[in-house]
């Protein structure tokens, strides 16, 4: 027994210590206490004068997101802190451990929905999972503002208004350029060509949008050139694309999408595009889809800006990122404004929360590429 | 034979609620086989497990060598020189013969272990020994009558100066137990002092010069093996004064129908050739040394294990029992020596484990009727006098005898006419014994007919209405309880082929 | 069909019996795999392809090691998979966040596989836990704790262009315009030394006689709750080395990732021979069977194989690799 208790001091001191070496992070993002119930009717009661000094602390938002991994998060939730510190209201901000987590998402929504706040902002990993809790706040009269791909197809009245980027314009920006680099290389080519996506998955809607916004954009300039298009590989993109296809097509868009989110498995994706004779250029759609063409590109020395190499096109930022279009791995970048989407999403809360009207709001996108990474206007949507 | 090296006096040690040695004696010399005999139970494992400081004496002196010596860990008594060879092999399979033997005290070369050394040395001792194994060989892949040498050949690697043979040749062939002979004697040739602990009377013969037997945890007596009989043998064995009084006569009419009937049931190693009836209302006593392969037959022919052949009938009708559900469904029930683990579920209440095997009777649609099930149960505490404060109380918190009761009552309630009771009062006190034996002289008066599995002399002498010996699988006997007497019974239990 | 007589003789070789029957098949049927995908996928023949088989293989390498003997001692590490991204996020957290020097965050990253092996080795030894539910639970603990350290974001060690990204490098050295796999180096380092001390030390011998049989390892006189222990802090150490090896071939890792990498670990050393119920294995098999775990993970998408037919398959492949364990354990028995 006494050897029982010290084994369990022992483990507890050693991830204590392992705490202490390697944290200073708190794990809980609320910015601010939660005020007790006095305090929310004292701020209830409005005070002579203008906006500007109307007392909001007594405003509670619960921020449900799509994760936290990913540093596109970290900078939303930037926003988010910064702009609630501002203007001085709590903002509780969780995400589920990986993005296919749908069951912890749901989990979170209903904590935030028991938590009574004055509105909560949602990033949805599935509509349809999350219908019944929308219900629920409609009949709570908590209002929704729906954020980065927001809550597709939500039911009426469910969600108020959406900050986002508009996903489908981004990957249509995205094809643009790409098509740019390489349309003469697919006029001067004999037999057809290869432009893959590499894709994290086709269930969520705002990956699917980028994707579905680069195959479209990039079949309607090739059509405008006089090629015949395809796509090819994942279903679910070939049945979503709305380009026109033929059969003897010159391009060929092949759609490319792992069993699960795991590096190993994008990567050999990439490398499986890779191995096409006829490849040409490669886009991959999210921050882990880029990543994976970076790793690729350690292994192969086809992917570069050069001629004659694959060229590629990322999604996000990320320190991996940044550096592969500084150094020409990747052509270039969409960005779209993280730290915006999370400034923006807490003035549409507070908007919702006092009764305003709000709209959709696009919190914009950029292409950025080795030359234009460090403008100011881009590099503080960029991050490590 | 040379001088005594090891002498065991007074030596007591009580277990709480059991005296287990009451003052026994034992002497060894060098160059003797000492045979050390009695019933299961008679403490022979407990001596040797304070002998080699496993367990502690409570009084008494072991005087080892001309010293006296308290172990207090079976190494020190190895590294002393006393090394006992299991019945139940302390072998890893998947390491070799050498690294087997040496495990513990591996030969270094630097900071590698040097395999082609401990080969080197292994391969010694087998010579030495006279034995043909490789070193070099996996211990799995050796016959167990092999691996049994290698167990000796470590012993002997200790330099061990006396050696406890723990019923070496319960599992080995004719031609093994040969060998084994064979390297005895050359053990004792050199001056080592050998304790034999076997059931085999013919063994004892062939192989001892002295034995010494233990009664009920007492010391008996010791003879020269080569002046004495084996009845002599069996009658210091058994010899004790029944208190209860044994059953005189049997309570069965010759003429009661044949409910069971087995013929020429084969499972595994240990059931060989077993036929017997079991007739209406008759308490059949089985009765045989431990390894004698009872359970075994009783579990075979509840279909607990497979068994290669035999027909067994029940009233007149042929069955073919393959899993315990089609034994019950015959209306056999069994009552596992260890109810712990095969009899009750202790973290359940009286009530749930009384109908487990019949909760189809007390289902209302999907769900379990709790009411009938409570009302079952109640009965059954009732009619077999359980003592329970109600039928929802744990298991686990009843007296030992009371336990067997719902076992008893889980069985009656499937309506089962056929019972098996595995040493049914193993691990219960005076009092409640005597309740489960009126108990059962009760279900047979009302027509139950009962197998009684004992190595209880007395308790078979008690119960039975007739007694079935068993010997290493096979029936050895059969005799009516008019017949039967202690030195019948051992006569039939050490009764070799 | 070959004769039974035939059959026999092949595997009482001593040759065969020395290498071990199932290696020796496990190794023809590689060989087959990578015949097959090489006719089929032109892909699979590049170069760079084999680059990518070993990036895929030394971080998988490294677990499978160390959950080799754990398997061995007839336990299993189930925290290796997210150990391994939570190890590797501690380390690159305190070069990208600390500005500490690379080495520092390996020795961060191997640190914690220690402590980590440590804690588990203790619970189970000493706390006398089931290792599987013990690793279980540590498994969710170092999930936490990668989210923690980072503050939940990703972390990327430093690429091989900076002049931080040796660790990359080591695993990958470009000579000319060429890269070399030299991971392959390490790994066999390694598994020579994991081998010698498995099969010629008495820490190892001691770790397949738990695995055998624990009891009668214990009457020998063995402190068997050390050595037991010792194995899940060799499982640790390892994890921490397939972390730098991970974050050398990857790009970046988010916290909570690494799920499910347990099992191909463990699978791999399975598949190499070693047994599920303890007392066999040997680190040679282990890189073989982590070698076809890998192949097959690279190969199958290669051949235009959709990703949830490729996990079928290899769900199939440990199945049967499993049912040989039984099979050789029944033969024991």
């Amino acid at each position: 027994m006494k050897k029982k208790i010290l084994a369990v001091l022992l483990s507890t001191a050693m991830v204590a210590t392992l705490l202490a070496g390697c944290g200073g992070n708190k794990a809980d993002t609320t910015t601010t206490e939660t005020p007790d119930a006095a305090e929310t009717e004292e701020a209830a009661e409005p005070e002579a004068g203008a906006e500007e000094t109307a007392d909001l602390s007594g405003m509670s938002f619960e921020i449900v997101s799509k994760g936290l991994q990913h540093q596109y998060w970290q900078a939303v939730l930037k926003g988010v802190e910064s702009k609630a510190d501002e203007l001085g209201v709590n903002v509780h901000f969780v995400g589920p451990d990986s993005e296919s987590n749908i069951d912890q998402q749901v989990t979170q929504l209903t904590d935030a929905l028991n938590a009574n706040p004055t509105a909560i902002g949602l990033a949805a990993l599935s509509t349809d999972s999350v219908m019944d809790l929308l219900q629920q706040a409609m009949d709570a009269g908590v209002p929704i503002i729906g954020f980065d791909s927001g809550v597709p197809d939500a039911p009426e009245g469910s969600v108020l208004a959406n900050c986002s980027t508009d996903n489908y314009a981004a990957g249509g920006i995205a094809a643009e350029n790409v098509y740019a680099a390489v349309s003469e290389r697919i006029a001067a080519a004999d037999g057809t060509v290869r432009i893959g996506v590499v894709a994290q998955d086709n269930t969520s809607e705002s990956v699917v949008n980028r994707g579905l916004g680069f195959i479209d954009k990039f079949a309607e300039l090739a059509a405008a050139d006089g090629y015949g298009v395809s796509v090819v590989g994942n279903d679910t993109y070939i049945d979503r694309a709305t380009c026109e296809v033929s059969d003897d097509a010159k391009v060929i868009i092949d759609v490319r999408v792992p069993a699960s989110v795991t590096s190993e498995l994008s990567v050999a994706d990439v490398n499986s595009l890779l191995g096409e004779s006829d490849i040409l250029a490669l886009y991959g759609s999210n921050e882990h889809s880029a990543n994976a063409i970076i790793s690729a590109a350690e292994n192969h020395s086809e992917i570069g800006t050069g001629e004659d190499q694959v060229i590629c096109a990322g999604f996000d930022s990320g320190a991996a990122q940044l550096e592969a279009v500084r150094n020409g791995v990747l052509l270039g970048s969409i960005t779209q404004a993280p730290v915006a989407m999370g400034e923006t999403l807490v003035e549409l809360l507070v908007a919702a929360a006092q009764g305003e009207t709000v709209e959709d709001v696009d919190t914009g996108c950029q292409w950025y590429t080795a030359e234009n990474i460090d403008d100011p206007e881009i590099a503080q949507n960029l991050y490590e | 034979m040379g001088d005594v090296i090891l002498t065991m006096k007074g030596i007591d040690k009580s277990f709480p609620g059991v005296h287990a040695l009451d003052h026994v004696d034992l002497e060894v010399r060098k160059g003797e086989v000492h045979a050390l005999m009695g019933e299961n139970g008679a403490g022979k494992s407990t001596l040797m497990k304070v002998l080699t400081g496993i367990y502690h004496k409570d009084s008494g002196t072991i005087t080892y060598e001309g010293k006296e010596v308290e172990f207090s860990n079976p190494r020190e008594a190895q590294d002393a020189g006393i090394v006992i060879v299991h019945q139940e092999l302390n072998m890893m399979g998947h390491l070799t013969v050498a690294q087997n033997i040496f495990i513990g005290r591996e030969y270094m070369k630097g900071k590698l272990i040097d395999d082609k050394r401990m080969n080197e040395e292994a391969r010694k001792l087998f010579d030495q020994l006279g034995i043909d194994i490789d070193p070099t060989e996996t211990m799995s892949r050796l016959t167990v009558g092999k691996q049994q040498m290698c167990e000796i050949a470590k012993a002997i690697s200790h330099e061990a100066k006396v050696i406890i043979f723990d019923e070496p040749s319960a599992a080995l062939t004719e031609a093994e137990i040969e060998e084994l002979f064979k390297i005895i004697r050359d053990l004792r040739a050199k001056q080592m002092g050998i304790v034999y602990i076997s059931h085999r009377m013919d063994e004892i013969k062939v192989i001892t010069d002295r034995v010494t037997v233990m009664r009920d945890g007492g010391y008996v007596g010791t003879l020269i093996t080569k002046d004495c009989t084996k009845d002599d043998i069996i009658n210091m064995m058994v010899g004790r004064v029944i208190y209860e009084d044994p059953k005189t006569e049997s309570a069965v009419s010759p003429d009661a129908p044949v409910v069971l009937k087995v013929e020429h049931l084969n499972a595994g190693r240990m059931v060989k050739d077993v036929s017997f009836e079991l007739r209406k209302g008759e308490i059949l006593g089985f009765s045989g040394l431990m390894g004698a392969g009872r359970t075994e037959t009783a579990r075979a022919l509840f279909g607990a294990d497979p068994k290669q052949s035999g027909d067994i009938y029940v009233n007149g009708k042929k069955v073919d029992i393959k899993s315990p559900q089609d034994a019950v469904k015959c209306g056999i029930g069994y009552l596992s020596e260890d109810r712990k683990r095969f009899g009750i579920v202790v973290d359940k209440t009286v009530a749930e484990n009384s109908t487990m095997a019949s909760l189809e009777y007390y289902m209302k649609g999907l769900f379990i009727n709790k009411k009938k099930e409570n009302e079952a149960a109640q009965k059954y505490v009732d009619l077999l006098k359980t003592k329970t404060p109600g039928v929802d109380q744990l298991v686990v918190n009843l007296s030992g005898g009371n336990q067997q009761k719902v076992v008893i009552a889980k069985w009656l309630i499937r309506n089962c006419d056929i019972l098996i009771f595995d040493e049914p009062t193993r691990g219960i006190d005076v009092g409640a014994k005597s309740e489960i034996y009126q108990l059962m002289s009760e279900l047979a008066a009302e027509g139950k007919s009962i197998i009684m599995i004992s190595s209880e002399m007395t308790e078979i002498l008690r119960m039975s209405d007739r007694i079935v010996v068993m010997c290493e699988g096979r029936k050895t006997g059969e005799l009516s309880i008019e017949e039967a007497t202690q030195e019948r019974i051992m006569h039939a239990a050490t009764l070799r082929e | 069909m070959t004769d039974k007589k035939n059959g026999n003789a092949f595997t009482n070789n001593p040759l065969v019996r020395a290498i071990g029957l199932q290696k020796i098949v496990v190794l023809l049927v590689l060989v087959v795999m990578l015949v097959f995908f090489t006719s089929v996928s032109s892909t699979f023949r590049q170069y760079s392809t084999v680059l990518s088989i070993f990036d895929a293989t030394y971080y998988l390498a490294f677990l499978a090691m160390g959950v080799t003997f754990c398997l061995i001692t007839g336990g299993v590490d189930l925290s290796i998979g997210t150990g391994m991204f939570c190890y590797a996020l501690a380390g690159g957290y305190m070069i990208t966040h600390k500005d500490m020097p690379v080495i520092v965050g390996i020795l961060v990253t191997l640190a914690c596989g220690l402590i980590m092996g440590t804690i588990n080795g203790l619970i189970v030894s000493r706390g006398g836990h089931a290792p599987f539910l013990a690793t279980l639970c540590t498994m969710m603990i170092v999930r936490g704790l990668g989210a923690i350290i980072t503050g939940g974001a990703s972390i990327t060690w430093p690429s091989s262009s900076s002049p931080n990204g040796w660790t990359r490098l080591l695993f990958k050295i470009p000579i000319g315009d060429t890269r070399y796999p030299l991971g392959i180096v390490w790994v066999l380092l390694v598994a020579v030394l994991l081998s010698l001390f498995l099969n010629k030390t008495r820490p190892g011998r001691y770790i397949i006689a738990i695995g055998s049989n624990k009891e009668a390892t214990r009457l020998s006189g063995i402190n068997v709750a050390n050595y037991q222990m010792l194995a899940y802090i060799i499982s640790g150490l390892c994890t921490g080395l397939g972390a730098l090896a991970y974050c050398s071939a990857y790009q970046s890792m988010a916290p909570s990732g690494g799920g499910g990498i347990e099992l191909n670990a463990i699978g791999g050393a399975i598949i190499g021979g070693t047994s599920m119920s303890g007392g066999s294995g040997t680190v040679a098999g282990t890189i073989i069977g982590v070698c076809f775990m890998s192949v097959l993970q690279i190969g199958l998408p290669m051949i235009g194989l959709q990703a949830n037919y490729q996990q079928i398959i290899i769900g199939i492949v440990l199945i049967v690799a499993v049912y040989i364990d039984v099979l050789k354990n029944k033969k024991l028995a």
